[in-house]
């Protein structure tokens, strides 16, 4: 009787937990969304703050984070990341990663045409700068007269069971407004849902907003 | 039956009963049990051995868990780009047991589980066993990959349809690296997210090489 289930019977099984991690098998591990969660804010006038929460277990890596700039009248520098701890990978050899949290650094400006009008702005005057310079330029928003920035955050990380996620991609659409700073809406991963709030630049002491919503549609549990 | 004579038959079949719970249950839980109902243990990932050659059709079929949400025709015309940019359809391997290996080169456990593949790919080709790797990557990542090593088995790449071939074969999450062997004829009888085991997956090829 046992040797008939041998043709016939679908199993599976958990592997052995490793030590020390939030996923103890494949088995356990979660959407991508739930492990690297991202919120936004403005540290200054002129800096995006993007601040990665990552679940137990797994990690980032350091030098596959990546910006891409889909607002011609904004100037996007470049990452701004902290050291990573550094691990000595079997195939890339030595490599910087982030646990439990990292906070990035985004520089921002408007580009170079606008950059006449900003001067003599303040802190979050300087922001209001920078939208008023931009809000004759086709990013204007439609209903508030207010311009807005999109960019495409990109991640990428693995578990420590071994397996890898592919790169995270993070949509991120801030609004300048006058004196107000308004993230409109980010995404992130197949079939994400877009979030509407609202951050007035005057009380940046907030908790930041978070980018990465959960995905719906994908069950916690890998088969 | 006397009354003493039945409370010992009574007795001798409560213990036979129990000897018999005992050596299923110590059967049940003993490795030579778990390779005969298809459970496979090792270090790390997930395996699900759907079946074997007997069962491999109903297996495919069957919706368990992330369990392949595939038909033979849908992995038979999947087509991916080798790495002079030539279309190649898996359907040319419909008669082999194929190994369809996900990876990329951003991806260190699957790199580091490629010697194995080109060494069981090296011991098992002739046999009727076919490897190839599909890379969740840029052609050109893959390829400047491929001049550095010696991977001996087909490389294709599609940056994003790998990934959403690799889920249609039950990998929910997209995760990499993700391994599927498919029967001749098209019915997937073994996935495994993470890294393999040498041994063991030369073992499931071995059982499963076509007559």
């Amino acid at each position: 009787m046992l040797l008939g289930l041998s043709s016939t019977v679908i199993a599976k099984t958990k592997a052995t937990a490793t030590a020390g991690s939030g996923a103890t098998s494949a088995q356990d591990l979660l959407p991508a969304e739930d492990v690297f969660k991202v919120s936004a804010r403005f540290k200054d006038a002129k800096t995006i703050e993007l601040t990665y929460q990552i679940a137990d277990g797994y990690y980032l890596y350091r030098k596959r984070f990546s910006v891409a700039n889909e607002t011609p009248q904004f100037k996007v520098g470049k990452l701004v990341s902290p050291a990573g701890r550094v691990k000595q990978d079997a195939t890339f050899g030595r490599v910087e990663t982030y646990r439990k949290s990292v906070r990035v650094l985004l520089p921002i400006t408007s580009s170079d045409k606008d950059k006449g009008k900003d001067k003599g702005s303040g802190s979050a005057a300087g922001v209001a700068g920078v939208a008023g310079a931009a809000t004759a330029t086709s990013s204007t928003h439609a209903d508030t007269g207010n311009s807005t920035v999109k960019l495409k955050i990109t991640s990428q990380g693995c578990a420590d069971v071994g397996v890898c996620y592919p790169p995270l991609q993070h949509d991120l659409t801030l609004l300048f407004g006058s004196g107000d700073l308004v993230m409109l809406s980010s995404t992130s991963g197949i079939g994400a849902t877009p979030i509407a709030q609202t951050l007035s630049s005057s009380d940046r002491s907030r908790p930041a907003l978070p980018v990465s919503p959960s995905v719906a549609d994908l069950i916690k549990k890998t088969p | 039956m006397t009354r003493p004579k039945l409370a010992i038959a009574i007795g001798l079949t409560v213990m036979l009963l129990l000897a018999s719970a005992s050596l299923m249950v110590g059967y049940l839980t003993s490795p030579e049990s778990q390779r005969l109902s298809g459970v496979e243990r090792h270090g790390g990932g997930v395996t699900e051995v759907l079946s074997s050659a007997a069962g491999m059709q109903a297996a495919a079929q069957m919706q368990v868990g992330g369990a392949p949400d595939v038909t033979p025709g849908v992995i038979y015309t999947a087509t991916f780009k080798d790495m002079a940019g030539r279309p190649q359809s898996l359907g040319q391997w419909q008669n082999k047991l194929l190994v369809i290996n996900f990876w990329a080169t951003w991806c260190a456990p699957c790199k580091e589980e490629m010697p194995i593949f080109v060494k069981l790919h090296q011991k098992l080709a002739e046999q009727g066993v076919q490897i190839v790797g599909i890379a969740a990557d840029t052609s050109l990542n893959v390829a400047k990959f491929a001049k550095m090593t010696s991977i001996n088995y087909p490389l294709f790449s599609d940056e994003a349809g790998a990934i959403e071939f690799s889920k249609r074969l039950g990998n929910r999450f997209g995760l990499l690296p993700h391994t599927v062997v498919v029967a001749p004829g098209g019915a997937v009888i073994y996935t495994k997210l993470g890294l393999i085991s040498e041994v063991e997956f030369e073992s499931i090829l071995r059982q499963n090489i076509p007559k």
